[in-house]
């Protein structure tokens, strides 16, 4: 589903990918631990199309949405939780929106009474969710995780954690989790594979 | 002895629209020398404690408490003056996000320097070059002329730790300081703010919503919960945590054991809000 | 419920309530500002003065009585009259219509379109970014009066061309603001995510980044407005502005220079007017930053 050959990236001259390759089946999902700037977080941002320059093959079998790891920072700040689901569906012109809306904050089980809420009257699980659910309006085959659960408080964590799991299983997504902490890669990840310094090291499972 | 840090019943309270709304509801914490950490999730006032020691809690804010004193000096009716005696020289004060709390437009070198105003230049110089020497910069020449925006969040960080460092303090407030960065350079950062701590004798008071971190650095920790410290037990001793907060807490971890199933999350017992 | 409860609900439960929730919120905000208010009263009174002007002014403001000359203010004469024996007060009156026209005229075409170029560079960088700055920094070498004057001379002398005039010169400042602004919303992780769902670059800049810039350049213009006036009253006195006898305040200001030490009066009052709505809008301007900060709360 997803296939990296050979990602590589300088910036300024300096290296920040070299040779990346893996690639991950249908429905599974593929985690890459690293330490900061080993270009974990780059690869993601090369396969969401959000960085340029980059050289080698990727190929992507399928619509892809992106959770980042701020959610506070990826919801527009001025936007309520309806716009925020909204938006996708009015890019793409798809109908019978406040249904698909409805349906999506039930799916990440937020209430409607958040509905009409803004990001900073959230609480951070709630924001997180929110995010999730604007990623899967638009029901992407793949999904790239960026540290989704780095910034949450530890029973909020769990709670992230479960919800992805349930989706990524219901939905047969393909997704690809970046996280500083192994014990989640190991929950949520069938394989996994640690960075350093821009390369791929380790394989795992 | 004194302890180093005394707090007995401490409110920290904000007028709102519909009445006062308490962020700390009773809070009770003691220490000396040592490593304490502080744990508890956003809202549950952890925050504010290390504010009201410093008497940085902003107007309307009200502070009251049964007893609130650092070393033996008493800080609830402490003037403005008397905080500004502590701060810095006698507790230093470590936020999330070290770009923020550096100047901006002055070399970082220089920020660490003005600890010694009353020395000369040059020695003032020589000393603040030994102290990024000592949180491991390895161009400390290099990194003395560099602004603020120049510099990583973690060699940031470990310019806050020598500035704060330097003047020698008796207690080291730590407030999310690895939170900003990533983690393997939470790791060396945490271990330079401990080497530094030990070897001066500096009480560290960290602050952080992290668990499984505080656990394996400080002596103790202390767990709050809803404005107030639920449970204080020593660090080693959190498996056999008694408080079912902590214990809910520490089940919702992510574990071998639990592969290929859900975790557990924390179902919260309105009677861990109520005073005990 | 009681409707202020409705309004200020945590959980509304449909669009509309939100958004007037909201907008009941930011007055709350406004409100308790008194300066803010103070300006707002002034605006707000210059609003229904230019709409009744005519019913409001006790005589015509042509009506020229060559008897009754730089009259002192008197109960016939509230504020005196000019050197044609004309009704200060009426023509002042009379003229709050064409001061807020042209700084509505200024603020319906200068904003949006610095609004639109600003966000535009600031959101797609590149070559595009470079020549839309460098063509505002062209705008902004001039002084903003000597551009406006070259732009009359061009155009005609009247009113009409002079509005048109500042406009032109009015939206450099707001293009520079709104960069700034859009600048650091370049690699918001919410941007990453609108280009990630699909949304054209259309729908970004006008749905995503807009409303970010929007309280900015709106503070911006509420400052500027005192001086798109006095840049109105400046082309005015120079005989390229508004034509008399038409009661435009600048160019009363400067036919009332002539007698300032006699028959101070006749520059002071239309002075007074010009200071006193420049005021009003940089109140209200100040007032408005507060409410609008983009970041929340």
């Amino acid at each position: 589903m997803i296939r990296v050959e050979g990602l590589s990236l300088s910036l300024g001259g300096k290296r920040i990918l070299e040779d990346v390759s893996f690639a991950v089946p249908k429905g599974q999902c593929f985690g890459l631990v690293g330490e900061s700037g080993s270009g974990k977080s780059t690869v993601l941002r090369c396969l969401a199309g959000l960085q340029k320059g980059w050289s080698g093959q990727v190929a992507i079998g399928g619509p892809c949405q992106m959770v980042f790891q701020d959610a506070l920072g990826a919801l527009h700040p001025r936007h309520t939780v309806d716009r925020a689901l909204a938006e996708p569906l009015a890019a793409h012109r798809l109908a019978n929106r406040e249904a698909r809306i409805a349906r999506a904050l039930a799916e990440v089980g937020l209430g409607p009474d958040l509905r009409f809420r803004l990001p900073h009257q959230l609480s951070g699980g709630q924001r997180q969710r929110v995010a999730i659910a604007r990623a899967l309006i638009l029901a992407p085959s793949v999904l790239l995780l960026d540290e989704p659960t780095a910034a949450l408080d530890l029973s909020v964590q769990a709670e992230i954690i479960n919800l992805l799991d349930r989706l990524r299983r219901e939905r047969a997504l393909t997704s690809i989790l970046v996280s500083h902490d192994a014990a989640v890669v190991a929950h949520l990840c069938d394989g996994a594979a640690t960075m350093a310094n821009g390369r791929l090291e380790y394989r795992i499972g | 002895m004194t302890a180093l840090l005394d707090i007995e019943d401490l409110r920290i309270g904000w007028p709102g629209p519909h009445g006062p709304v308490e962020g700390v509801r009773g809070a009770t914490l003691s220490m000396g020398r040592e490593r304490l950490g502080v744990v508890g999730e956003s809202g549950s006032g952890k925050s504010s404690i290390g504010r009201a020691v410093l008497g940085l809690v902003a107007r309307p804010g009200v502070v009251t408490a049964k007893r609130l004193a650092f070393d033996g000096i008493d800080l609830l009716g402490l003037p403005p003056a008397g905080f500004r005696a502590l701060r810095g020289r006698r507790i230093g004060l470590i936020l999330q996000d070290p770009r923020h709390s550096l100047n901006p437009v002055m070399r970082v070198g220089e920020q660490i320097a003005e600890v010694w105003r009353g020395a000369s230049r040059a020695e003032a110089r020589r000393r603040a070059m030994a102290m990024l020497e000592a949180v491991r910069i390895d161009d400390p020449e290099r990194v003395y002329r560099l602004y603020p925006h120049q510099i990583s969040g973690g060699m940031g960080q470990r310019v806050m730790i020598a500035m704060m460092l330097a003047p020698e303090p008796d207690l080291l407030i730590a407030d999310e300081p690895t939170s900003a960065l990533d983690a393997a350079l939470r790791a060396q950062v945490l271990g330079l703010m401990d080497e530094l701590c030990a070897r001066r004798g500096t009480g560290l008071l960290l602050i952080s919503h992290d668990l499984p971190m505080v656990a394996g650095f400080c002596d103790r920790v202390a767990v709050m919960y809803a404005g107030r410290v639920v449970e204080t037990l020593p660090a080693a001793d959190l498996p056999r945590a008694a408080h079912p907060y902590t214990r809910g807490l520490l089940a919702c971890l992510p574990r071998p054991d639990l592969i290929g199933g859900p975790l557990p999350t924390l179902i919260r017992d309105p009677a861990w809000a109520e005073p005990p | 419920m009681s409707a202020r409860g409705w309004l200020l609900s945590d959980a509304p439960t449909s669009r509309w309530q939100a958004r007037a929730g909201r907008a009941y919120a930011g007055w709350l905000a406004l409100s308790r500002n008194r300066l803010a208010m103070v300006g707002l009263a002034i605006v707000g009174g210059l609003v229904v003065v230019a709409a009744l002007a005519p019913w409001l002014a006790p005589y015509p403001p042509d009506l020229a009585d060559l008897g009754a000359r730089l009259r002192p203010p008197s109960a016939a004469h509230w504020l005196g009259t000019d050197e044609m024996g004309r009704d200060i007060l009426s023509r002042l009156l009379h003229g709050a219509r064409l001061t807020l026209w042209i700084v509505a005229v200024v603020a319906v075409t200068a904003a949006p379109a610095g609004l639109v170029i600003g966000t535009v560079a600031g959101q797609a960088g590149g070559w595009l970014d470079t020549v839309l700055m460098r063509l505002t920094d062209v705008f902004l070498a001039f002084p903003k009066l000597i551009l406006a004057l070259a732009f009359v001379a061009a155009l005609g002398p009247g009113i009409e061309n002079a509005v048109l005039a500042i406009a032109l010169t009015s939206w450099p400042p707001y293009a520079r603001v709104a960069r700034a602004e859009a600048l650091t919303l370049r690699h918001a992780d919410y941007i990453a995510a609108a280009r990630l769902y699909g949304a054209s670059p259309a729908r970004i800049v006008l749905g995503h980044v807009v409303p970010m810039c929007l309280p900015s350049v709106v503070v911006r213009v509420s400052l500027d407005m005192a001086g798109m006036i006095l840049a109105a009253a400046g082309l005015g006195f120079l005989g390229l502005g508004a034509q008399p006898p038409m009661p435009e305040w600048g160019a009363m200001v400067s036919t009332g220079r002539r007698f300032i030490l006699e028959q101070w009066w006749v520059a002071a009052m239309p002075g007074l007017a010009i200071f006193t709505v420049s005021l009003g809008f940089n109140l209200l301007g100040d007032g408005l930053r507060d409410v609008l900060d983009p970041r929340g709360r």
